[in-house]
């Protein structure tokens, strides 16, 4: 039977374009959400959309979600996300990053994606901001694109809204009810509201929603930080990663405030939004090492927001073991933006034909039954988002 | 932020002068003066070679850019909602990003500041047991006291009772058992048509640029404050200014062009240089950022107040106060957030479009996410979403509490 009333768990960028996409093909949509669109990391991140990734799954998922994003404006009924080209400036700060990062070449060309390793020299010419600060070995460049996280949003909640889907704001999802082996409802803070497929689209708290209806998925929740100074004219046109000697970013919004970040490698697996002052700290020092030139700015502001962490750092799109009509959408591992409208798309055509994307085939949630629990705690970071890549 | 200063500030200067607009709104290219004289509003400029507002950099120490070059470009703006890129700009796709990169070069954002010189800051963890922030005089004997006038500044309320202050090439940790807080106030900005001239001012900058020695003595000045501090005012600023105004009625109208020239009250108009408004915000954001709730309070014109303040956090003096402001008509071409060029019809039409969140129409208008992270707008804001029928709930509390250079964050990392 093809379902016709689809309820989705989550007003966040995967929820609403799931909602969308559901709407345009004939289906009723409800849409709940405890908070406010875009209220978790839908609006808790800097819109980075990148082909390059580490392995070739994700990099195959990856092109297909970046030429998503191109055509996304007509999905969002004419409005323009901002979508913007940067340049994606993967800083290598150690020789065995670049031997790493170097043997993925072949696969980046395989791909067709523009991703190349470069040298020292390089890397200064084209990321201009680095210079003066800590010579890089090298970094991967390749074409990307900045989207401003909140335009998608709110584009994406006002076209659900004119096309008829029924989005409930201030609604909390409390668990789902099962009958002969498939998911049938809802209960919310609103009462019970009955549907043909349920996608689960809460991200950090997809795991505990997902456990309601007896689903075990293994991923856990981690604050990330950001801080933002105020806006100057336009000094850098990359948006700059390095992984040493801690994971740290940085980039310039269309604003033309700096956003930048430091991870804490000790960060403990838990919901926290607070702000920390070690984390100020440890970003200012380690932008002092990498772009001394950006010190003179005043910093305004700092946020924090929750990944989801899957073991495999991969996100979770698909029917879960053991029960019907029941589909994750989550576990983004940091890439929610990126990948969520695609995978959101596929999802959706998959829920109502039955068949299954290939670009989808790697992020099936059965390919977390049996795995432990706490396995996302565990494995070391680079290699969690390599582990079929050159990781050793 | 630096220390007060013993001479005029530029901001004062430009005042003094007759010619206060020193800088420029980020999206109208509107002109804008010095609010709040202490380095808070972010409407006065920055001095490009330090990166400082110019109402914390002494005269003749930077240029004053008089001509805005593309305030031309800020009129046609003027007449485009906050979201106006959404259906008007960047087609066709293929022009998306050379388009964008020019409308980013548009904007009167500053560049980008040199990196000061000198080493890292030492980071040093104290523990005490009262720690002052404020007003060095309302200070209990024995608290350690972070006074701006010393060159301190407290920008963050962390976990554990963490107080993070800069001081003078240190950054402290400073583990407090009790905080007290007596930071003053913020300007409240009223939602009349006028209020972002250059000219319009809080009442204790104009204090502030009467102490550090500016001549003031042929600027006209309408004074706008609750009746109570009327004497006090007259006293401290009848021989130093031309008082041509002492009211405690909020003007219908602050008219000028380029600045302030006259304001109308009921029937009467009073020619004025400046207006000194006498209307305060309590600076309570250390204690929210130290867990107090922020609510919008009452009266007719409300400011955020902190409530449920943690036992272990006292605000004091006007920090505290809890004064019922005169009221006016709000009016929807007034500026709710001159930060982000947020006009009360900008709410209006974001509400009126179906947002019903403060946290969406913040998102959506930019109001209370520019250099003052709502410190002079957020009860501006708040006021006319309530009106509009939105729960008016304050934007979550974060650091930082005062703009913070990041070269005085850089401490020596063990990494």
């Amino acid at each position: 039977m093809t379902p016709r009333r689809i309820v989705i768990v989550g007003a966040g960028i995967a929820g609403l374009v799931a909602a969308l996409e559901a709407r345009a093909a004939g289906c009723d949509v409800i849409v709940l959400e405890r908070g406010y669109p875009g209220g978790g990391n839908s609006g808790r991140n800097v819109g980075r959309i990148r082909r390059m990734q580490l392995t070739e799954e994700l990099t195959r998922i990856s092109i297909a979600a970046s030429d998503y994003w191109l055509r996304i404006d007509r999905l969002l009924g004419g409005r323009n996300p901002l979508l913007h080209p940067t340049t994606y400036a993967l800083v290598l700060y150690g020789d065995d990053e670049a031997e790493r990062l170097g043997a993925l070449e072949p696969m980046w060309r395989a791909t067709g994606i523009d991703a190349r390793l470069y040298d020292a020299a390089t890397t200064l010419d084209r990321v201009p901001v680095l210079q003066g600060g800590e010579r890089p070995v090298g970094s991967v460049l390749s074409s990307a694109l900045l989207v401003h996280p909140d335009a998608a949003v709110h584009g994406a909640y006002l076209a659900a809204r004119e096309r008829g889907v029924d989005v409930r704001l201030g609604v909390e999802v409390l668990g789902f009810e099962s009958a002969g082996g498939a998911v049938v409802a809802v209960e919310t803070t609103a009462g019970r509201i009955a549907g043909d497929a349920f996608v689960n689209a809460a991200d950090a708290h997809a795991r505990g929603l997902a456990g309601t209806a007896g689903v075990v998925v293994p991923t856990h929740p981690m604050r990330r930080e950001a801080l933002v100074t105020h806006s100057i004219r336009p000094i850098m046109d990359q948006a700059v990663t390095f992984y040493r000697p801690f994971e740290g970013w940085f980039n310039q919004t269309l604003r033309g405030e700096i956003v930048a970040g430091v991870t804490d490698p000790d960060e403990p697996a838990d919901y926290n939004h607070d702000s920390s002052l070690a984390f100020a700290t440890r970003t200012a020092a380690l932008l002092a090492r990498k772009a001394p030139s950006l010190l003179g700015l005043h910093a305004v502001r700092q946020w924090a927001g929750t990944y989801e962490y899957t073991p495999d750092r991969s996100p979770i799109v698909g029917a879960y073991t053991g029960v019907e009509a029941l589909y994750g959408l989550h576990g983004w591992s940091g890439r929610g933006m990126l990948l969520a409208p695609v995978s959101a798309s596929l999802l959706v055509r998959e829920i109502l034909t039955g068949a299954r994307d290939p670009l989808l085939a790697p992020f099936a949630p059965a390919r977390f039954d049996g795995v432990a629990d706490d396995a996302a705690l565990h494995a070391d970071y680079y290699g969690g988002y390599a582990s079929t890549g050159a990781a050793s | 932020m630096r220390a007060p200063l013993d001479s005029p500030a530029v901001t004062a200067r430009a005042l003094a002068d007759g010619r206060p607009a020193t800088g420029r709104s980020f999206r109208l290219h509107r002109p804008r003066s010095g609010v709040c004289g202490n380095g808070t509003c972010g409407q006065c400029g920055t001095d490009p070679a330090t990166g400082d507002a110019l109402c914390c950099t002494p005269a003749g120490a930077a240029p004053v850019r008089r001509r805005d070059p593309l305030r031309a470009l800020g009129l046609p703006a003027e007449r485009q909602l906050p979201w106006f890129w959404e259906r008007r700009l960047l087609r066709p796709r293929a022009l998306r990003g050379r388009y964008l990169r020019v409308l980013r070069g548009l904007s009167a954002a500053p560049g980008l500041p040199p990196a000061p010189a000198g080493g890292p800051p030492q980071r040093r963890v104290v523990e005490v047991e009262t720690l002052h922030v404020g007003d060095p005089a309302r200070a209990d004997p024995g608290a350690l006291v972070v006074d701006a006038a010393a060159g301190a500044t407290a920008f963050g309320v962390y976990a554990d009772r963490t107080v993070a202050v800069t001081a003078s090439g240190e950054l402290l940790e400073v583990r407090c058992e009790r905080l007290v807080l007596a930071t003053g106030a913020h300007l409240r900005l009223p939602p009349v048509v006028g209020n972002d001239l250059p000219g319009v001012l809080h009442l204790d900058a104009l204090l502030r640029y009467s102490g550090q020695g500016a001549d003031l003595g042929a600027l006209r000045v309408a004074v706008i404050a609750p009746p109570e501090r009327h004497a006090a005012v007259t006293a401290a600023l009848g021989d130093r200014c031309r008082l041509v105004h002492v009211g405690a009625r909020i003007p219908d109208r602050i008219d000028g062009r380029g600045r302030v020239r006259r304001i109308a009250v009921g029937a009467e108009a009073v020619a004025c240089d400046a207006v000194a408004l006498g209307l305060d915000q309590p600076a309570i954001e250390l204690a929210l950022l130290a867990g107090a709730h922020g609510v919008l309070g009452d009266g007719p014109l409300p400011v955020v107040v902190a409530d449920a303040v943690p036992d272990w956090v006292e605000l004091r003096g006007r920090a505290a106060a809890r004064e019922r402001l005169p009221g006016c008509t709000a009016q929807r071409d007034a500026f709710a957030c001159p930060c982000e060029d947020v006009r009360l019809r900008d709410l209006e039409a974001a509400v009126a479009s179906g947002l019903r969140d403060v946290e969406l129409i913040k998102r959506r208008t930019g109001a209370m996410t520019g250099p003052c992270q709502g410190k002079v707008c957020q009860g501006a804001v708040l006021t006319a979403l309530r009106d509009l029928g939105v729960e008016p709930r304050p934007m979550t509390p974060r650091p930082f509490a005062r703009v913070t250079r990041l070269a005085d964050l850089a401490v020596a990392h063990d990494a």
